[in-house]
Protein backbone atom coordinates (compact mmCIF):
# COMPACT_ATOMS: atom_id res chain seq x y z
CA UNK A 1 0.00 0.00 0.00
CA UNK A 2 2.85 2.74 1.17
CA UNK A 3 4.60 1.81 -2.26
CA UNK A 4 1.64 2.73 -4.46
CA UNK A 5 1.14 5.75 -2.78
CA UNK A 6 4.72 6.64 -3.37
CA UNK A 7 4.71 6.24 -6.73
CA UNK A 8 1.40 7.87 -6.88
CA UNK A 9 3.23 11.08 -5.77
CA UNK A 10 5.77 10.52 -7.89
CA UNK A 11 3.90 10.24 -10.48
CA UNK A 12 1.83 13.86 -9.95
CA UNK A 13 5.31 15.51 -9.32
CA UNK A 14 6.40 14.05 -12.68
CA UNK A 15 3.48 15.14 -14.16
CA UNK A 16 4.02 18.64 -13.02
CA UNK A 17 6.87 18.90 -13.98
CA UNK A 18 6.09 17.98 -17.30
CA UNK A 19 3.58 20.61 -17.13
CA UNK A 20 6.05 22.95 -16.45
CA UNK A 21 8.34 22.25 -19.03
CA UNK A 22 5.80 22.56 -21.96
CA UNK A 23 4.48 25.82 -20.49
CA UNK A 24 7.75 27.22 -20.58
CA UNK A 25 8.67 25.90 -24.00
CA UNK A 26 5.35 27.45 -25.10
CA UNK A 27 5.94 30.56 -23.73
CA UNK A 28 9.96 30.39 -25.25
CA UNK A 29 7.71 30.32 -28.89
CA UNK A 30 4.91 32.63 -28.12
CA UNK A 31 6.73 35.28 -26.18
CA UNK A 32 6.35 38.73 -27.62
CA UNK A 33 9.01 39.26 -30.12
CA UNK A 34 7.48 42.65 -31.85
CA UNK A 35 9.09 46.02 -31.09
CA UNK A 36 6.57 47.49 -28.90
CA UNK A 37 6.26 51.18 -28.11
CA UNK A 38 4.28 52.77 -26.19
CA UNK A 39 3.05 56.86 -25.85
CA UNK A 40 2.28 57.90 -22.39
CA UNK A 41 1.48 61.63 -21.87
CA UNK A 42 1.02 62.01 -17.72
CA UNK A 43 1.95 58.57 -17.23
CA UNK A 44 -1.00 56.95 -19.12
CA UNK A 45 -0.56 55.08 -22.35
CA UNK A 46 -2.49 56.83 -25.00
CA UNK A 47 -1.01 54.86 -27.71
CA UNK A 48 0.73 51.43 -28.93
CA UNK A 49 2.40 50.26 -31.80
CA UNK A 50 4.38 47.12 -32.69
CA UNK A 51 7.30 48.85 -34.68
CA UNK A 52 8.16 45.90 -36.27
CA UNK A 53 4.21 44.80 -37.62
CA UNK A 54 4.76 48.43 -39.35
CA UNK A 55 4.53 48.15 -43.41
CA UNK A 56 4.03 51.41 -43.90
CA UNK A 57 5.07 55.24 -43.23
CA UNK A 58 2.34 56.62 -41.29
CA UNK A 59 1.66 59.59 -38.92
CA UNK A 60 -0.19 59.62 -35.36
CA UNK A 61 -1.76 62.45 -33.98
CA UNK A 62 -1.54 62.68 -29.71
CA UNK A 63 -3.62 66.09 -28.98
CA UNK A 64 -4.37 66.61 -24.89
CA UNK A 65 -5.21 69.99 -23.31
CA UNK A 66 -1.38 70.55 -23.37
CA UNK A 67 -0.84 70.39 -27.07
CA UNK A 68 -0.39 68.50 -30.66
CA UNK A 69 2.55 66.03 -30.82
CA UNK A 70 2.46 64.15 -34.66
CA UNK A 71 4.33 61.42 -34.30
CA UNK A 72 5.67 59.60 -37.44
CA UNK A 73 6.08 55.75 -37.66
CA UNK A 74 7.89 53.75 -40.18
CA UNK A 75 9.09 50.34 -39.99
CA UNK A 76 11.12 49.48 -37.14
CA UNK A 77 11.19 52.94 -35.70
CA UNK A 78 9.39 56.43 -34.85
CA UNK A 79 10.11 59.76 -34.00
CA UNK A 80 8.24 63.33 -33.09
CA UNK A 81 7.98 64.96 -36.77
CA UNK A 82 5.94 68.09 -35.42
CA UNK A 83 4.63 69.68 -32.13
CA UNK A 84 3.38 72.72 -31.38
CA UNK A 85 5.37 72.87 -28.04
CA UNK A 86 7.59 75.83 -26.99
CA UNK A 87 10.71 74.47 -27.20
CA UNK A 88 10.64 71.18 -29.99
CA UNK A 89 13.10 69.29 -28.22
CA UNK A 90 10.93 66.23 -28.76
CA UNK A 91 11.55 67.02 -32.53
CA UNK A 92 15.00 67.44 -32.11
CA UNK A 93 15.69 64.39 -30.65
CA UNK A 94 14.98 62.36 -33.83
CA UNK A 95 14.53 58.84 -33.62
CA UNK A 96 13.21 56.39 -30.64
CA UNK A 97 15.11 53.22 -31.63
CA UNK A 98 18.48 54.93 -33.13
CA UNK A 99 18.96 57.53 -30.41
CA UNK A 100 18.39 54.57 -28.28
CA UNK A 101 16.59 56.41 -25.26
CA UNK A 102 13.19 58.06 -24.48
CA UNK A 103 11.31 60.70 -26.80
CA UNK A 104 10.50 63.49 -24.23
CA UNK A 105 8.36 66.17 -24.56
CA UNK A 106 8.19 67.99 -21.48
CA UNK A 107 6.01 71.11 -22.02
CA UNK A 108 3.20 68.17 -23.25
CA UNK A 109 3.92 65.74 -20.70
CA UNK A 110 4.43 63.38 -23.47
CA UNK A 111 6.87 59.97 -23.19
CA UNK A 112 7.63 57.99 -26.02
CA UNK A 113 9.54 54.57 -24.77
CA UNK A 114 10.38 51.34 -26.42
CA UNK A 115 9.40 48.25 -24.25
CA UNK A 116 12.09 46.08 -25.73
CA UNK A 117 15.46 47.60 -25.06
CA UNK A 118 19.07 45.35 -24.18
CA UNK A 119 19.30 48.38 -21.46
CA UNK A 120 17.66 49.01 -17.88
CA UNK A 121 18.53 53.19 -17.94
CA UNK A 122 20.27 55.55 -20.14
CA UNK A 123 22.49 58.15 -18.27
CA UNK A 124 22.15 61.76 -20.36
CA UNK B 1 5.42 9.42 4.98
CA UNK B 2 9.16 11.05 4.28
CA UNK B 3 9.25 10.10 0.87
CA UNK B 4 5.62 12.05 0.35
CA UNK B 5 6.81 14.87 2.02
CA UNK B 6 9.96 15.13 0.26
CA UNK B 7 8.29 14.55 -3.07
CA UNK B 8 6.01 17.68 -1.70
CA UNK B 9 8.81 19.72 -1.31
CA UNK B 10 10.24 19.02 -4.66
CA UNK B 11 7.24 19.98 -6.85
CA UNK B 12 6.77 23.64 -4.58
CA UNK B 13 10.45 23.58 -5.62
CA UNK B 14 9.78 23.18 -9.14
CA UNK B 15 6.78 25.13 -9.44
CA UNK B 16 8.73 27.98 -7.44
CA UNK B 17 11.33 27.82 -10.31
CA UNK B 18 8.87 28.42 -12.78
CA UNK B 19 8.01 31.69 -11.22
CA UNK B 20 8.12 34.45 -12.85
CA UNK B 21 10.51 37.61 -11.18
CA UNK B 22 9.15 40.14 -8.94
CA UNK B 23 6.51 42.41 -10.94
CA UNK B 24 7.99 45.87 -12.19
CA UNK B 25 5.96 48.94 -10.96
CA UNK B 26 6.87 52.30 -12.91
CA UNK B 27 5.51 55.93 -12.31
CA UNK B 28 6.39 58.97 -14.17
CA UNK B 29 7.10 61.83 -12.66
CA UNK B 30 6.99 65.49 -14.38
CA UNK B 31 9.32 67.44 -12.06
CA UNK B 32 12.74 69.82 -11.96
CA UNK B 33 11.99 70.62 -14.94
CA UNK B 34 12.35 67.43 -16.59
CA UNK B 35 10.83 63.92 -16.63
CA UNK B 36 11.69 61.06 -13.57
CA UNK B 37 11.01 57.25 -14.42
CA UNK B 38 10.90 55.39 -11.17
CA UNK B 39 10.46 51.67 -11.41
CA UNK B 40 10.52 49.28 -8.33
CA UNK B 41 10.51 45.83 -8.23
CA UNK B 42 7.43 43.96 -6.33
CA UNK B 43 5.92 46.36 -4.48
CA UNK B 44 3.36 49.50 -5.89
CA UNK B 45 2.86 50.55 -2.69
CA UNK B 46 6.54 52.59 -2.11
CA UNK B 47 5.68 54.19 -5.77
CA UNK B 48 3.17 57.23 -4.14
CA UNK B 49 6.27 57.13 -1.24
CA UNK B 50 8.71 58.21 -4.10
CA UNK B 51 6.78 60.51 -5.82
CA UNK B 52 6.15 62.58 -2.58
CA UNK B 53 9.89 62.44 -1.85
CA UNK B 54 10.56 63.95 -6.09
CA UNK B 55 7.80 66.62 -5.03
CA UNK B 56 9.30 67.74 -1.84
CA UNK B 57 12.69 68.03 -2.89
CA UNK B 58 11.30 70.11 -5.92
CA UNK B 59 9.15 72.37 -3.36
CA UNK B 60 12.28 72.44 -0.69
CA UNK B 61 15.12 73.68 -3.65
CA UNK B 62 13.87 75.28 -6.90
CA UNK B 63 15.32 77.85 -7.67
CA UNK B 64 12.69 79.24 -9.28
CA UNK B 65 9.90 78.78 -6.61
CA UNK B 66 9.98 82.30 -4.76
CA UNK B 67 8.59 79.72 -1.46
CA UNK B 68 12.00 77.03 -1.64
CA UNK B 69 14.67 77.63 0.93
CA UNK B 70 16.56 78.28 -2.00
CA UNK B 71 13.99 81.40 -3.66
CA UNK B 72 13.61 82.54 0.22
CA UNK B 73 17.50 82.62 0.39
CA UNK B 74 18.34 84.60 -3.08
CA UNK B 75 15.43 86.69 -2.03
CA UNK B 76 16.03 88.07 1.47
CA UNK B 77 19.64 87.19 1.16
CA UNK B 78 19.69 84.64 4.67
CA UNK B 79 17.42 82.07 5.29
CA UNK B 80 16.74 79.68 8.63
CA UNK B 81 17.66 76.09 7.72
CA UNK B 82 16.42 72.49 9.15
CA UNK B 83 19.29 70.08 9.68
CA UNK B 84 18.98 68.07 6.37
CA UNK B 85 19.16 71.36 4.30
CA UNK B 86 22.14 72.41 5.92
CA UNK B 87 23.76 69.37 5.66
CA UNK B 88 23.04 69.97 1.71
CA UNK B 89 24.23 73.32 1.67
CA UNK B 90 27.27 72.38 3.71
CA UNK B 91 27.80 69.06 0.89
CA UNK B 92 27.70 71.57 -2.35
CA UNK B 93 29.82 74.12 -0.42
CA UNK B 94 32.43 71.23 0.28
CA UNK B 95 32.20 70.14 -3.46
CA UNK B 96 32.82 73.43 -4.65
CA UNK B 97 35.72 73.87 -2.53
CA UNK B 98 37.34 70.50 -3.31
CA UNK B 99 36.81 71.19 -7.16
CA UNK B 100 38.01 74.72 -7.20
CA UNK B 101 35.07 75.95 -8.26
CA UNK B 102 34.72 74.22 -11.26
CA UNK B 103 31.15 72.93 -9.47
CA UNK B 104 29.79 76.31 -8.38
CA UNK B 105 26.37 76.75 -6.84
CA UNK B 106 26.15 80.70 -7.34
CA UNK B 107 26.66 80.47 -10.65
CA UNK B 108 23.14 81.15 -11.35
CA UNK B 109 23.58 84.88 -12.69
CA UNK B 110 25.44 84.13 -15.66
CA UNK B 111 22.87 81.11 -16.32
CA UNK B 112 20.32 83.73 -16.51
CA UNK B 113 22.85 86.08 -18.38
CA UNK B 114 22.73 83.66 -21.18
CA UNK B 115 19.00 82.94 -20.93
CA UNK B 116 19.11 79.05 -20.06
CA UNK B 117 16.51 79.43 -17.24
CA UNK B 118 13.40 80.79 -19.52
CA UNK B 119 15.02 79.49 -22.80
CA UNK B 120 15.26 83.36 -23.77
CA UNK B 121 18.58 82.64 -25.21
CA UNK B 122 21.50 85.50 -26.00
CA UNK B 123 25.03 86.03 -25.80
CA UNK B 124 26.11 88.55 -23.00
CA UNK B 125 28.34 91.00 -23.76
CA UNK B 126 32.20 91.00 -22.06
CA UNK B 127 30.97 94.32 -19.57
CA UNK B 128 27.98 92.39 -18.95
CA UNK B 129 29.95 89.67 -18.02
CA UNK B 130 32.03 91.28 -15.88
CA UNK B 131 29.95 92.91 -13.92
CA UNK B 132 28.06 89.42 -13.09
CA UNK B 133 31.26 87.34 -12.66
CA UNK B 134 32.03 89.33 -8.80
CA UNK B 135 28.66 87.81 -7.77
CA UNK B 136 30.02 84.28 -8.58
CA UNK B 137 31.96 82.54 -5.94
CA UNK B 138 30.82 80.21 -3.20
CA UNK B 139 33.20 81.31 -0.86
CA UNK B 140 30.34 83.72 -0.32
CA UNK B 141 28.25 81.87 0.81
CA UNK B 142 27.96 81.40 4.68
CA UNK B 143 26.56 78.93 7.10
CA UNK B 144 26.11 79.72 10.58
CA UNK B 145 24.59 77.58 13.03
CA UNK B 146 20.95 76.83 11.14
CA UNK B 147 21.30 80.34 8.97
CA UNK B 148 22.50 80.80 5.49
CA UNK B 149 23.34 83.86 4.13
CA UNK B 150 24.67 85.28 0.94
CA UNK B 151 25.43 88.97 0.41
CA UNK B 152 23.30 91.27 -2.21
CA UNK B 153 22.67 90.37 -5.30
CA UNK B 154 24.93 86.59 -4.63
CA UNK B 155 22.26 83.61 -6.20
CA UNK B 156 22.21 80.14 -5.21
CA UNK B 157 20.79 76.99 -7.11
CA UNK B 158 21.50 73.73 -5.74
CA UNK B 159 19.89 72.73 -9.01
CA UNK B 160 23.44 71.04 -9.91
CA UNK B 161 23.11 68.56 -7.22
CA UNK B 162 19.20 68.72 -6.72
CA UNK B 163 18.77 65.46 -9.25
CA UNK B 164 21.50 63.52 -7.45
CA UNK B 165 20.60 63.99 -4.09
CA UNK B 166 17.21 63.25 -4.95
CA UNK B 167 18.10 60.06 -6.23
CA UNK B 168 19.84 59.00 -2.65
CA UNK B 169 16.30 59.83 -1.11
CA UNK B 170 14.81 57.89 -3.52
CA UNK B 171 17.53 54.84 -2.38
CA UNK B 172 16.80 55.26 1.30
CA UNK B 173 13.10 55.76 1.23
CA UNK B 174 13.59 51.96 -0.91
CA UNK B 175 15.94 50.33 2.25
CA UNK B 176 13.25 51.47 4.96
CA UNK B 177 10.50 49.99 2.78
CA UNK B 178 12.46 46.83 2.08
CA UNK B 179 12.58 47.32 -1.96
CA UNK B 180 16.02 45.61 -2.75
CA UNK B 181 16.00 46.19 -6.25
CA UNK B 182 14.64 49.32 -8.06
CA UNK B 183 16.30 51.92 -10.85
CA UNK B 184 15.32 55.18 -11.15
CA UNK B 185 15.92 57.97 -14.17
CA UNK B 186 15.69 61.01 -12.93
CA UNK B 187 15.78 63.15 -15.96
CA UNK B 188 19.20 61.42 -17.09
CA UNK B 189 20.68 60.85 -13.77
CA UNK B 190 20.59 57.03 -13.33
CA UNK B 191 19.83 56.04 -9.47
CA UNK B 192 20.00 51.83 -9.02
CA UNK B 193 18.90 50.14 -6.16
CA UNK B 194 20.83 46.88 -5.46
CA UNK B 195 20.54 44.68 -8.42
CA UNK B 196 18.18 43.37 -11.05
CA UNK B 197 15.78 41.06 -9.47
CA UNK B 198 17.47 38.09 -10.91
CA UNK B 199 20.85 39.51 -9.13
CA UNK B 200 22.82 40.65 -12.15
CA UNK B 201 23.62 44.10 -12.42
CA UNK B 202 21.55 46.74 -13.76
CA UNK B 203 22.72 47.87 -17.40
CA UNK B 204 23.06 51.54 -18.10
CA UNK B 205 23.82 52.75 -21.42
CA UNK B 206 25.72 56.25 -21.67
CA UNK B 207 23.95 58.48 -24.22
CA UNK B 208 25.86 59.39 -27.28
CA UNK B 209 26.35 62.96 -28.30
CA UNK B 210 25.13 62.53 -31.49
CA UNK B 211 21.83 60.87 -30.55
CA UNK B 212 23.03 57.87 -32.61
CA UNK B 213 22.92 55.28 -30.02
CA UNK B 214 25.41 55.24 -26.94
CA UNK B 215 28.58 55.46 -25.63
CA UNK B 216 28.51 52.23 -24.15
CA UNK B 217 26.94 50.06 -21.34
CA UNK B 218 28.32 50.07 -17.71
CA UNK B 219 27.23 47.43 -15.49
CA UNK B 220 25.98 49.56 -12.42
CA UNK B 221 24.36 47.63 -8.91
CA UNK B 222 23.65 50.44 -6.35
CA UNK B 223 25.25 53.26 -7.21
CA UNK B 224 24.20 56.48 -8.97
CA UNK B 225 25.31 57.11 -12.35
CA UNK B 226 25.23 60.72 -13.24
CA UNK B 227 26.37 62.33 -16.62
CA UNK B 228 26.91 65.86 -17.89
CA UNK B 229 27.06 66.88 -21.15
CA UNK B 230 26.37 70.26 -23.19
CA UNK B 231 24.90 68.12 -26.16
CA UNK B 232 20.97 68.64 -25.02
CA UNK B 233 20.56 71.77 -23.56
CA UNK B 234 22.21 74.39 -25.92
CA UNK B 235 21.59 77.29 -28.49
CA UNK B 236 23.30 78.76 -31.78
CA UNK B 237 23.74 81.75 -32.99
CA UNK B 238 26.21 83.37 -35.92
CA UNK B 239 26.98 79.67 -36.63
CA UNK B 240 28.27 79.36 -32.64
CA UNK B 241 26.83 76.57 -30.50
CA UNK B 242 27.04 77.71 -26.76
CA UNK B 243 26.08 74.69 -24.39
CA UNK B 244 24.34 75.49 -20.97
CA UNK B 245 27.41 74.21 -19.00
CA UNK B 246 29.10 77.80 -17.88
CA UNK B 247 32.78 77.82 -16.78
CA UNK B 248 32.09 79.51 -12.98
CA UNK B 249 35.39 81.26 -13.21
CA UNK B 250 35.02 83.12 -17.09
CA UNK B 251 31.35 83.04 -17.16
CA UNK B 252 31.36 82.18 -20.72
CA UNK B 253 29.68 78.33 -21.89
CA UNK B 254 32.86 75.24 -21.62
CA UNK B 255 34.69 74.52 -24.79
CA UNK B 256 37.22 72.13 -24.38
CA UNK B 257 37.61 68.66 -25.63
CA UNK B 258 35.23 66.44 -23.67
CA UNK B 259 31.85 65.84 -25.15
CA UNK B 260 30.33 64.56 -21.84
CA UNK B 261 31.66 63.11 -18.37
CA UNK B 262 29.60 60.37 -16.40
CA UNK B 263 30.55 59.73 -12.83
CA UNK B 264 29.74 56.67 -10.83
CA UNK B 265 29.25 56.69 -7.13
CA UNK B 266 27.21 55.98 -4.17
CA UNK B 267 26.64 59.41 -2.88
CA UNK B 268 24.37 60.89 -6.06
CA UNK B 269 24.83 64.22 -4.82
CA UNK B 270 28.51 64.07 -5.08
CA UNK B 271 28.55 62.47 -8.60
CA UNK B 272 26.11 65.22 -9.30
CA UNK B 273 28.56 68.03 -8.90
CA UNK B 274 31.54 66.18 -9.52
CA UNK B 275 29.83 65.23 -13.34
CA UNK B 276 29.83 69.13 -14.09
CA UNK B 277 33.20 69.64 -12.57
CA UNK B 278 34.85 67.19 -14.74
CA UNK B 279 33.47 68.30 -17.96
CA UNK B 280 34.40 72.41 -17.06
CA UNK B 281 37.71 70.80 -15.84
CA UNK B 282 38.42 69.03 -19.13
CA UNK B 283 40.27 65.87 -19.69
CA UNK B 284 43.41 66.52 -18.49
CA UNK B 285 42.55 68.09 -15.38
CA UNK B 286 39.73 65.59 -15.08
CA UNK B 287 41.73 62.47 -15.15
CA UNK B 288 44.50 64.08 -13.08
CA UNK B 289 41.45 64.88 -10.40
CA UNK B 290 39.86 61.20 -10.59
CA UNK B 291 43.19 59.44 -9.76
CA UNK B 292 43.94 62.37 -6.65
CA UNK B 293 40.40 61.54 -5.32
CA UNK B 294 39.60 58.54 -6.06
CA UNK B 295 36.57 59.23 -8.35
CA UNK B 296 34.86 56.84 -10.37
CA UNK B 297 34.33 58.33 -13.99
CA UNK B 298 33.94 57.80 -17.87
CA UNK B 299 35.29 60.82 -20.05
CA UNK B 300 34.26 60.73 -23.07
CA UNK B 301 36.26 62.85 -25.69
CA UNK B 302 35.44 64.38 -29.32
CA UNK B 303 37.57 61.94 -30.79
CA UNK B 304 35.27 58.72 -29.01
CA UNK B 305 38.13 58.24 -26.60
CA UNK B 306 36.20 57.39 -23.49
CA UNK B 307 38.88 57.70 -20.35
CA UNK B 308 37.55 55.21 -17.48
CA UNK B 309 38.89 55.08 -14.08
CA UNK B 310 40.76 51.67 -13.11
CA UNK B 311 37.88 50.09 -10.88
CA UNK B 312 34.76 50.32 -13.70
CA UNK B 313 37.39 49.35 -16.70
CA UNK B 314 35.64 46.00 -16.50
CA UNK B 315 32.41 46.99 -16.23
CA UNK B 316 32.43 49.23 -18.98
CA UNK B 317 31.74 48.09 -22.62
CA UNK B 318 31.71 50.23 -25.55
CA UNK B 319 29.98 50.46 -28.56
CA UNK B 320 30.38 51.41 -31.96
CA UNK B 321 33.63 53.14 -33.12
CA UNK B 322 34.18 54.37 -28.92
CA UNK B 323 37.31 52.83 -27.34
CA UNK B 324 38.41 52.54 -23.86
CA UNK B 325 41.34 53.89 -22.11
CA UNK B 326 42.09 53.45 -18.48
CA UNK B 327 42.80 57.29 -17.01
Amino acid sequence: MSKVRTWVWVALVAGLAVLCAVLCVVWWFFRPTGTLAYVYVDGQCVYSVDLSAVQEPYTYEVTTDYGTNVLYIVPGDMRVEEADCHDHTCVRQGWLRQGGMDLVCLPHHLVVQCAQSDVDAVAR
Amino acid sequence: MAIGVLIVMLAVGVLCACQASPAAYTRTVFAMDTVFTLTAYGSSEVLDALQSIVEDTEARYSVTRATSLVGRLNQAGQCALEEEDEALLRRALDYAAITEGAFDLTVYPLVRAWGFTTEQYRVPTAAALAEILPLVGYEQVQLDAGLASVPHGVQVDLGGIAKGYCGELLRAECARRGVTSAVFNLGGNVQTVGAKPDGSPWRVAIQSAENTGYVGVLSATDVAVVTSGAYERYFEQDGVRYGHILDPHTGYPVVNELVSVTVVGSEGAQCDAYATALYVMGVDEARAFCRAHDVQALLVDDAHTVWVSAALADSFQPHGDYRKEVL
